[in-house]
């Protein structure tokens, strides 16, 4: 898929929820729109599908690792209201440097902002590959180095490649 | 059935969102604070907005707050990256010995 | 049912109240900034129960926009706070 038709579809589709109903009054009048947004945005690299994106074969990846996510994201909470329900908090932060082997800038912010869900883990910078990590205590930062997340993410650009 | 399964929804996301408001308030630092707000704020909006979904019912509201749902997912751990960013920079700074406008 | 509604909407107000404590007492920006971007998250939030207990679903587009509108004002902000503190641009 290229970047335009990902670019439109998804433009559409947030029209079409907005506008409450499908007919071709609507639909004119979004592709009018579009066509003007795209004019003014489309020479700068904000759009979604910079890069190739070959959404439906991995599909069933990204499922994955929205399971995972949603399960991590889960399991941080209940860490969170453990820490700050008990009676003395008792934390140790520290910040820790990792080089992630990730190569698409989509899947490097896509895991920057998993970490930041992930429990006790927090990403403070992102340059080129070195992230910089800030941990409520030293042992949750040892949890990155072996994350499954990473795994599933470098399967798909494997698979992509 | 439908019932018990909002006030389910809806007792969790409040619950986590009173965890999170807790954290803000008890955590020692900046850096403590915003793990605290990015985590409990991402799944308590979510369980609370999923909760107004079932309410609704089949319609174009739940698709919007469907893509609101969407949206928090996507935004609320960038912007917590970003102020974590500011006081990382500014911690990198003031170790050097620059020190300026400390408060704003 | 409009009942369980209108005591989650209290309960989220008293949250709403003690994040405002945090956002008047944090000793810097940062603290500040944290508690704000957690009340807009909240206020979203409350606008879609207003919304379902008046029975008005054209409230859901004005959370819509508030979201949007909420996150660009947090990343404004967050940019305007380094360029204070002189951070590499």
């Amino acid at each position: 898929m290229t970047r335009i038709t990902l670019t439109s579809l998804l433009t559409i589709g947030f029209w079409i929820v907005l506008s409450e109903r499908l007919n071709l009054e609507v639909l004119v009048a979004g592709l009018l729109l579009i066509s003007i947004m795209y004019m003014l945005y489309g020479k700068q690299k904000v759009a979604i599908g910079h890069e190739k994106i070959f959404f439906i074969k991995s599909l069933g990846n990204y499922g994955k690792y929205f399971w995972l996510l949603v399960k991590e994201i889960i399991a941080a909470n209940l860490q969170v209201a453990k820490i700050v329900l008990g009676p003395r908090i008792s934390i140790s932060p520290t910040m820790i440097t990792y080089e992630t082997k990730l190569e698409s800038a989509f899947h490097r912010t896509v895991f920057a902002n998993s970490i930041t869900l992930t429990p006790g883990t927090l990403t403070v910078s992102l340059v080129d590959n070195i992230l910089t990590i800030h941990c409520l205590k030293g042992e949750y930062g040892e949890q990155i180095m072996d994350s499954k997340l990473e795994k599933i993410l470098l399967e798909i650009e494997e698979y992509q490649r | 059935m439908k019932g018990i399964l909002i006030i389910f929804l809806l007792s969790g996301g409040l619950f986590f969102f009173a965890v999170g408001t807790l954290g803000l308030l008890r955590l020692p630092d900046v850096l403590g604070r915003a793990h605290s707000a990015a985590k409990c704020d991402t799944l308590g909006a979510v369980m609370t907005l999923a909760a107004a979904m079932v309410y609704s019912g089949w319609n174009a509201t739940t698709l919007k707050i469907l893509l609101m749902i969407l949206f928090i997912w996507i935004t609320n751990p960038t912007a917590t990256h970003l102020i974590g960013r500011v006081v990382y920079l500014k911690n990198a700074k003031s170790d050097n010995g620059v020190r300026k406008n400390e408060d704003l | 049912m409009n009942q369980v509604f209108i005591i989650a909407l209290m309960i989220l107000a008293f949250t709403i109240i003690l994040c405002t404590v945090r956002a008047i007492i944090g000793p810097t920006a940062a603290d500040r900034l944290v508690a704000v971007n957690v009340i807009g998250t909240k206020t979203i939030v409350l606008i879609v129960l207003v919304s379902l207990i008046l029975k008005e679903t054209y409230f859901v587009d004005v959370a819509l926009v508030y979201a949007l509108i909420s996150f660009l004002a947090s990343i404004i902000i967050a940019e305007f706070i380094e360029g204070e503190t002189g951070g590499n641009k």
